[in-house]
């Protein structure tokens, strides 16, 4: 259970976040949708702990995130695993051990249980015994699903997805959003996916939330939203430009008043 | 003039501000060595790329440094026929000034070069961030290995730049420049002293603490891409060569009190 | 894995050397190895060490047999003790002189020391010898300082004794006329000074008196005469004074 209080947040004086108030369930498959720059990698990030907002509450599971401190956030860390925009995968290491990160962080396990564990993990993201491999070795796609298999190793029981299919061709950006929903299903997690691509939308959510300067303008499943009479929606899960947008409304009151 | 003031202020503000953050950082790792266990693995590969891959560069810097610095020595006290105090004169030098500054300011630039490159790196590609979501703190991760690193090599690295370099000055000074060598020797031994060698090694431990601490300081607060790590590579090799060079001079006059000359 | 073992190595390596070089450089160049050499303590009275430092050496004959352990002063009979480190054989004799030098251009000192008698027997460690002081110019400043003070206690002693009113005013007077003296004798002496310049170029009755060395010859013969035959005449004074031709003339 995450609860989002009038999360305010602004760099450098430019407001990004201004009063941001969102429920997310458990299992629940949550896309956040919105334009670039509108701060929905931000709100990833404050609910990730990576960020602390100006003003506003953050919970999970009843803990407040917002007054505590980086090594505090640790315990709550472990219970999210994040796939960042560029897999974010450490280049000094090999697969092996990026995967077996918190593990080998942790030191609870032993070699061989996470030798197994890593093997397992690599298969349910589909990238069996490529331990060896270097980070610079592999394709986007493939970093991005070392970057799942890193992020879901440790069992999080929410996953945070930023931008997951984003610089993919659409074969792969497919492969991706089924795996998402795969892990979703098969280890019953949270997900969260932060994303401006609708068919990746619509296909890994059960809640698609829309992110509006700073706000959440509308929230609910996916055909609720396509049913959405709000143009601002309308315009964004269409793809129509706000030129176009503003060109057609031009031409619509020129019929009008004709 | 109100325009004058705002920006000396503002380049005042800046610079606490920097201190400011760089004294955090700093606090950080003390905290982090304190309490957190330090990783092992880590740190022996920050040893091999401090360490063992500067060597080359500091034994080369120190042995002509040690030879030139003879050679000039020579000229000088050949004037006055004090040939054999050019011994003496090169390893004390060494020992206290050049050797450690020489090195501090090559393991300066080639490895606060690479450590700001690497952490800004990382910063950019939100490998740090990673590190964070995967509930690791990067100062214990990235900063308290390079730290116990650096202290551990850079004092080593000194000490054999200065070996090499008085190796070098003294087959400098007996095969080219013709000193005799029983007396050369004998008083290199009589007027150097453990001291010097110790001033050095304490000079050097402190700038271990700026490099990494600058370096990695630059390599965390890095912005933009691959441009901002060019620029955070090149200010973390100007600010530390910079700080080592400011905190000689202020470590050289405290040192003087509590070891005298 | 290979190459995290093989990284492992180098580092071990490094380490290991870079220990073994701070280590000698400290060990080499802080003596420590001299410090092992056998030697026995002997201690030496000086009144002024005259800058001498720990670690100065000791040379006998020439050859190094020693280096200076410690410098303190003794307080109380105003001396520096300075304790002198011996090499084990090097056959001092208990009367042998001790003497601070300096040696170079560098300004270091070191002791020398002046082999004693045979009779003496060898120094032994713990033995307690005075070494012979420098002459250096503190010494001889330290001198003239004491003669001042022994000045200035009798320039003291002398304004006491006569410290009442009247000598002082007499003092006083006497000192006026003193100047006025002075005065008259300057003005005196300038009008010397203008015939004396006259008699030198042997203007006067005076200056051909003192510049005609035929009227001294005449005056010479005169005196002679007197002497001889006239009113100077004494018993024998043909053989005590004889004729001035055969007297070198003072030039």
């Amino acid at each position: 259970m995450i609860e989002i209080q009038q999360l305010c947040k602004s760099f450098k004086s430019v407001p990004v976040l201004q009063g941001v108030d969102l429920d997310i369930a458990d299992s629940e498959r949550l896309v956040i949708i919105g334009g670039s720059g509108c701060g929905k990698s931000v709100l990833l990030r404050h609910i990730a702990g990576l960020v602390k907002p100006d003003s506003g509450r953050l919970k999970i599971d009843g803990q407040d995130l917002t007054p505590l401190n980086e090594r505090a956030l640790n315990p709550i860390r472990r219970k999210i695993g994040v796939l960042f925009q560029g897999a974010a995968l450490f280049d000094s290491l090999d697969v092996f051990h990026n995967v077996a990160f918190s593990l080998l962080e942790e030191r609870t396990l032993g070699m061989p249980e996470i030798r197994q564990r890593v093997a397992e993990m690599l298969a349910a993201v589909g990238m069996s015994g490529q331990e060896g491999k270097k980070p610079a070795e592999l394709s986007g796609g493939m970093r991005k699903r070392i970057g799942l298999a890193r992020a879901l190793i440790h069992r999080p029981r929410i996953m945070l997805y930023d931008e997951p299919t984003t610089g993919l061709d659409p074969q792969i950006a497919d492969s991706i959003n089924r795996l998402i929903l795969k892990l979703a299903l098969e280890f019953n997690v949270t997900t969260i996916v932060v994303t401006h691509d609708m068919v990746s939308a619509y296909m890994v959510g059960n809640r698609i939330a829309m992110l509006h300067k700073g706000k959440i303008l509308v929230s609910g499943a996916p055909d609720q939203i396509q049913q959405c009479s709000n143009p601002i929606v309308q315009n964004f899960i269409h793809g129509v430009s706000e030129e176009a947008a503003a060109m057609k409304m031009s031409r619509r009151e020129n019929a009008s008043s004709t | 003039m109100t325009a004058f003031f705002e920006m000396a202020g503002r380049g005042v503000l800046g610079f606490v501000q920097y201190l400011g953050e760089v004294a955090l950082l700093s606090g950080d790792s003390f905290k982090s060595l304190a309490t957190q266990r330090l990783r092992w693995k880590e740190t022996v590969l920050q040893l091999h790329a401090i360490g063992v891959k500067s060597l080359p560069v500091v034994l080369l810097t120190g042995a002509f440094i040690g030879m030139v610095f003879a050679a000039q020595t020579y000229f000088q006290f050949h004037k006055v026929r004090m040939d054999t105090s050019t011994g003496p004169a090169v390893s004390i030098a060494l020992a206290r000034e050049l050797g450690p500054i020489i090195t501090s300011l090559m393991v300066a630039g080639r490895v606060g070069a690479a450590m700001a490159a690497e952490i800004g790196t990382m910063r950019v590609t939100e490998q740090i961030d990673a590190l964070r979501s995967l509930a690791v703190h990067p100062v214990d991760y990235l900063v308290a290995p390079r730290l116990i690193a650096m202290v551990i090599s850079l004092p080593l690295l000194t000490a054999m730049s200065v070996l090499t370099g008085i190796c070098c000055s003294w087959v400098v000074s007996i095969e080219v420049l013709g000193i005799d060598s029983a007396y050369y020797l004998h008083n290199m031994y009589k007027y150097t002293d453990a001291n010097d060698i110790n001033t050095g090694l304490i000079k050097v431990f402190l700038f271990s603490f700026i490099i990494v601490f600058v370096s990695c300081h630059k390599g965390m607060q890095c912005e933009g891409g691959a441009e901002g790590v060019g620029k955070a590579t090149t200010e973390a090799v100007v600010n530390s060569s910079i700080s080592i060079l400011i905190a000689n001079f202020f470590a050289t006059m405290l040192l003087s009190k509590i070891i005298p000359p | 894995m290979s190459s995290q073992t093989n990284i492992e190595r180098k580092v071990g390596l490094f380490v290991f050397l870079g220990i073994l070089v701070v280590c000698s450089l400290i060990i080499h160049f802080g003596k420590v190895g001299d410090r092992f050499r056998g030697g026995f303590p002997v201690q030496v009275e000086f009144g002024n060490a005259g800058g001498l430092v720990k670690g100065a050496q000791v040379l006998f004959a020439g050859v190094l047999v020693g280096k200076v352990d410690r410098i303190k002063l003794d307080s109380e009979n105003d001396k520096v003790m300075i304790e002198v480190d011996l090499f084990e054989g090097s056959g001092v004799r208990r009367d042998a002189r001790f003497m601070i030098k300096q040696s170079g251009l560098l300004g270091d000192k070191h002791i020398v020391i002046l082999q004693g008698s045979r009779s003496e027997p060898l120094l032994k460690a713990g033995d307690r010898i005075r070494g012979v002081d420098p002459f250096d110019f503190t010494d001889m400043a330290n001198q003239a300082g004491d003669t001042i003070r022994e000045l200035n206690k009798a320039i003291r002693k002398l304004s006491t004794e006569i410290g009442d009113k009247d000598a002082i005013g007499n003092i006083s007077k006497g000192i006026k006329s003193f100047t006025e003296l002075t005065e008259k004798l300057k003005t005196n002496s300038e009008r010397l000074d203008a015939i004396l310049r006259r008699v030198q170029k042997g203007n006067g009755t005076v200056g051909k008196l003192l510049t005609n060395d035929g009227l001294f010859e005449e005056m010479t013969k005169l005196v002679h005469n007197w002497r001889v035959y006239g009113i100077l005449h004494q018993e024998k004074s043909e053989q005590r004074y004889p004729s001035p031709r055969q007297t070198n003339r003072p030039q």
